[in-house]
């Protein structure tokens, strides 16, 4: 009896939690349909009572959000590209080839993960200034070509692959870039696809490194456009949540259609 | 074995490089601070030219024969051993009969009026007494430092050890070893010799020039074509520009050597200047021996460049022994070689890059990167703001272990309920993948004090309207209660992986014994499930200690920087303040903080669990 009791309870207080995950969402989308004085009230409106799909325009266009868009798109899309490359190979030498101190190569990379962007920040910039890349995409995109987290990831997967089939290549005669381009990447796919997404996701949502080495408007990312429009607009909130709702969008629709490649990261990493 | 032989050879080749690149580089270093003894003293010349020769009635430039008497007069300086001349307009006035200078080389002098290469010396451009036109050049030839022979030693100590290298070759493991060590070690003493001679060769420059800058000085008041009782400094100023020297009135001369003073800006050489018999100057500069950081990083490296030749060599010969393997190691690394040469470049570089940042005083602006010791992190430490972003930055952190448990009891209620899991991981996950900015600033609408929706459905159950993101007393707290509904989802995903992969006989065995829901989650789920918590908080602890955005985008770190976190201090002391040394000192700070604290996690939580 207790048992079903607390159960209930239970439901009940995810249920609740569950609407909080999603109100701010439904109230981003409403407010940014608002009228600009409507937002004034106070008890606050939940719904807007002349629906204005044109705040979209007016919020997208009053700061060139498409090359934005376009940036971020660009950033994220050959990071997370570059990342799958990179990782894939190495991972691959650390997982299936022979030499001397592979153990000791994979551990020293490992302590990368222990290191704080932060630590790395200053004198990736000092570098990227140097080599006169600040305000480019080369600046934006050279410091994050390489995941560690990603080389460990897909390393921990090649583990669990089956080494007949790579064996009978090798004894065909084919060499170690035919049977990692033929055998194991088609059955990492999934990993791959992990990967992708992860990487993708982490650098749309970063702020921070687009924050230093970007100058001009026309090299900011979303992210960026976004809060610096929050400086411009900072009371007409139907506008700032059109442009949130524009940043919130791409991610959501990526996580709605790969869900499952979301899943297997989370636990590939949380579950060794 | 003829593979033996070319390893050998490369060995050598290598060897050899071990012994001459670093004197080489300490030749060309020697070289460049001759130059600039040369370059200083030319343009001191200049100045004192234009300071003591009278102008040419009605026309720019000098009165021809008064600068012919001025330019002999050089050479009869008391200590004066440059050798010198002086051009009017294209003509040398003391290599007389001399080539004139080259039309191109004028051009420059007139266009650029920077200091030009002429023979085995200098030119500089002499200007008017107004300085406003090229009127001539002032030229000092190099003169050469002492010779220091040491190197030669400690290159003969690094031949040998080469030597013992390059026999070691092919043989044996422990053998290569130890050659290897005396080899290294060696390089190391004569790259750090050929630094010291650099070092040796730029001071002797430096102080040359500060002398012969004192010598033009010292002659210059009895020699003005008006001769005045108390020349003004300024107008002396006249013969160190271009020099680096500055000039100022010294109370009392500490006898006439040159001293080496630490100042607040740095090092400095000061030369004292008897002008009369009651005034005395004193002329500074920044000691060339101070600008030779990147000389000896060079030598020490290109010493070591041949170390590495040597054992490449070695190891080598080892792997040749056997063709199989070699072609293995090569195909590995060559699949290594992209992911490896990022991380050196991108990530092992700039962590050692941001250890010497941190004992340097770094900023954009100025090029001398002054070496402080641990004096920013004595600042660090003595900043009250810098404590009070790590309070803040600890408070902050303790959302992590509320959000773990709420994620747990979510987690728990969901493991049992199939497609209902689905559809509650896919709503609680989206915060996680949603726009950073876009979330804070939805948050900051709805905790607006007057308008926003938090406010309003507080107030429903009685609860009065609070200012949550712009009160010291609720800022932070706001910030966390965001984090949480961010990571709620991420967090619970991981936990549900987790309690799926305990074995469900554990459940049923303690059933059995008759232990109810509460015994069971208590004696058994958290036991198992503890790595999965121990990888959970540990990773979001330190998301945690880097939060940022938030920060950024809502409060700005304020109010009262109620919200100021280690790294957004890290981000104005770079950025805003461009201490960059100071910031990276910071940044050690927080790497050092957060290996203690994920080591106390691990001492806490990281007990092995036996499965049965």
């Amino acid at each position: 009896m207790a048992d079903r009791l607390l159960r209930w309870m239970g439901r009940v207080l995810v249920g609740l939690l569950g609407l909080s995950m999603v109100a701010p969402f439904l109230y981003m989308l409403s407010t940014s349909l608002m009228d600009e004085f409507e937002v004034l009230r106070f008890p606050p409106a939940l719904w807007p009572g002349h629906p204005r799909p044109g705040n979209y325009q007016a919020a997208l266009t009053a700061l060139p959000f498409a090359r934005f868009f376009l940036n971020s798109l660009v950033f994220a899309g050959s990071v997370a590209v570059a990342q799958v490359a990179t990782s894939a190979t190495a991972a691959y030498a650390l997982a299936r080839l022979r030499f001397p101190g592979r153990e000791r190569v994979f551990f020293t990379v490992l302590t990368v993960m222990m290191v704080p962007t932060i630590v790395l920040l200053i004198p990736r910039f000092l570098l990227v200034n140097a080599l006169g890349w600040v305000d480019s995409y080369a600046g934006l995109i050279s410091t994050e070509v390489v995941s560690v987290w990603g080389i460990f990831l897909l390393r921990q997967f090649f583990q669990t692959l089956p080494r007949d089939l790579e064996d009978a290549a090798r004894l065909d005669g084919a060499g170690e870039w035919t049977v990692f381009r033929r055998i194991i990447l088609p059955l990492t796919r999934p990993a791959l696809a992990t990967l992708f997404v992860f990487a993708f996701v982490d650098q749309w949502k970063n702020f921070l490194w687009p924050l230093i080495v970007t100058r001009s408007l026309d090299m900011q990312v979303m992210e960026l456009g976004i809060a610096s429009f929050h400086g411009v607009y900072y009371t007409n909130w139907p506008y700032q949540m059109a442009a949130a709702v524009a940043g919130v969008l791409p991610l959501l629709l990526l996580f709605l259609v790969a869900q499952r490649a979301f899943v297997r990261g989370i636990q590939l990493s949380g579950l060794r | 074995m003829r593979p033996q032989l070319a390893w050998r050879l490369l060995a050598a080749i290598a060897g050899t490089g071990a012994v001459t690149l670093p004197i080489a580089a300490a030749r060309l270093a020697t070289a460049r601070a001759e130059d600039s003894l040369s370059e200083r003293v030319a343009y001191a010349v200049a100045g004192y030219v234009a300071l003591v020769t009278p102008a040419a009635p009605g026309r720019p430039g000098y009165e021809p024969r008064q600068l012919l008497v001025t330019a002999r007069g050089l050479r009869t300086l008391p200590g004066w051993s440059a050798p010198v001349d002086v051009y009017a307009v294209r003509t040398p006035l003391l290599a007389a009969g001399g080539p004139g200078l080259p039309s191109a080389t004028w051009r420059d002098l007139q266009r650029l009026e920077s200091p030009v290469r002429l023979g085995a010396g200098t030119l500089v451009p002499l200007k008017d007494r107004e300085a406003w036109d090229v009127v001539g050049a002032a030229w000092v030839g190099r003169r050469s430092a002492p010779r220091d022979r040491r190197p030669v030693w400690t290159g003969l100590a690094v031949a040998l050890a080469a030597l013992g290298g390059v026999w070691a070759v092919g043989r044996g493991r422990g053998l290569r070893r130890v050659t290897m060590a005396t080899f290294a070690a060696a390089a190391l003493v004569h790259g750090g010799m050929c630094a010291a001679v650099v070092r040796g060769a730029a001071a002797w420059s430096g102080d040359r020039a500060l002398r012969d800058i004192r010598t033009l000085i010292g002659d210059a008041p009895a020699r003005l074509p008006v001769v005045r009782s108390r020349v003004p400094l300024a107008q002396l100023a006249r013969v160190v520009q271009g020099t680096g020297v500055t000039l100022a009135e010294a109370d009392s001369a500490q006898g006439t050597m040159i001293r080496r003073v630490e100042t607040a800006r740095g090092p400095r050489a000061v030369a004292p200047i008897r002008l009369g018999r009651r005034r005395w100057l004193s002329a500074t500069m920044v000691p060339l021996e101070a600008r030779q950081g990147g000389w000896t990083l060079a030598a020490l490296g290109l010493a070591l460049v041949g170390v590495v030749g040597v054992a490449v060599a070695g190891w080598g010969a080892v792997a040749a022994a056997s063709p199989r393997r070699l072609g293995e190691i090569v195909t590995a690394w060559a699949f290594l070689g992209p992911a490896a040469l990022h991380l050196v470049v991108f990530s092992f570089g700039p962590m050692l890059f941001a250890a010497w940042l941190s004992l340097h005083e770094w900023d954009l602006l100025d090029p001398v990167r002054r070496f402080v010791g641990l004096r920013n992190f004595a600042a660090a430490a003595a900043d009250p703001l810098a404590w009070v972003s790590l309070r803040n930055t600890l408070l902050y952190t303790l959302y992590v272990p509320v959000t773990m448990m709420l994620a747990l009891g979510v987690a728990l209620v969901l493991q049992h309920h199939g497609g209902l899991t689905r559809l509650a991981r896919t709503v609680f996950f989206m915060p996680y993948v949603a726009s950073v900015v876009a979330v804070a600033l939805v948050w900051q609408w709805m905790l607006s004090p007057d308008f926003g929706l938090v406010n309003w459905v507080l107030g429903a159950v009685g609860v009065p309207a609070v200012d949550w993101l712009g009160d010291p007393h609720t800022a932070l707290l706001a910030v966390m209660v965001i984090s949480t509904w961010v990571q709620l989802g991420y967090q619970t995903t991981i936990f549900v992986a987790g309690l799926q992969n305990i074995p469900q006989v554990y459940h049923d065995a303690a059933r059995v014994d008759g232990a109810n829901a509460w015994q069971r989650f208590w004696r058994v789920t958290l036991p198992l499930l503890r790595p999965v918590t121990l990888f959970v908080l540990v990773t979001g602890v330190i998301g945690s200690f880097q939060v940022f955005t938030y920060i950024y985008v809502l409060t700005d770190g304020g109010p009262l920087h109620a919200t100021d976190v280690i790294v957004y201090r890290i981000y104005q002391t770079a950025w805003e303040f461009l201490q960059f040394g100071h910031a990276s000192a910071l940044a050690l700070a927080l790497f050092v903080i957060l290996l203690g604290v994920t080591w106390v996690q691990f001492r806490l939580l990281g007990r092995r669990v036996e499965y049965g």
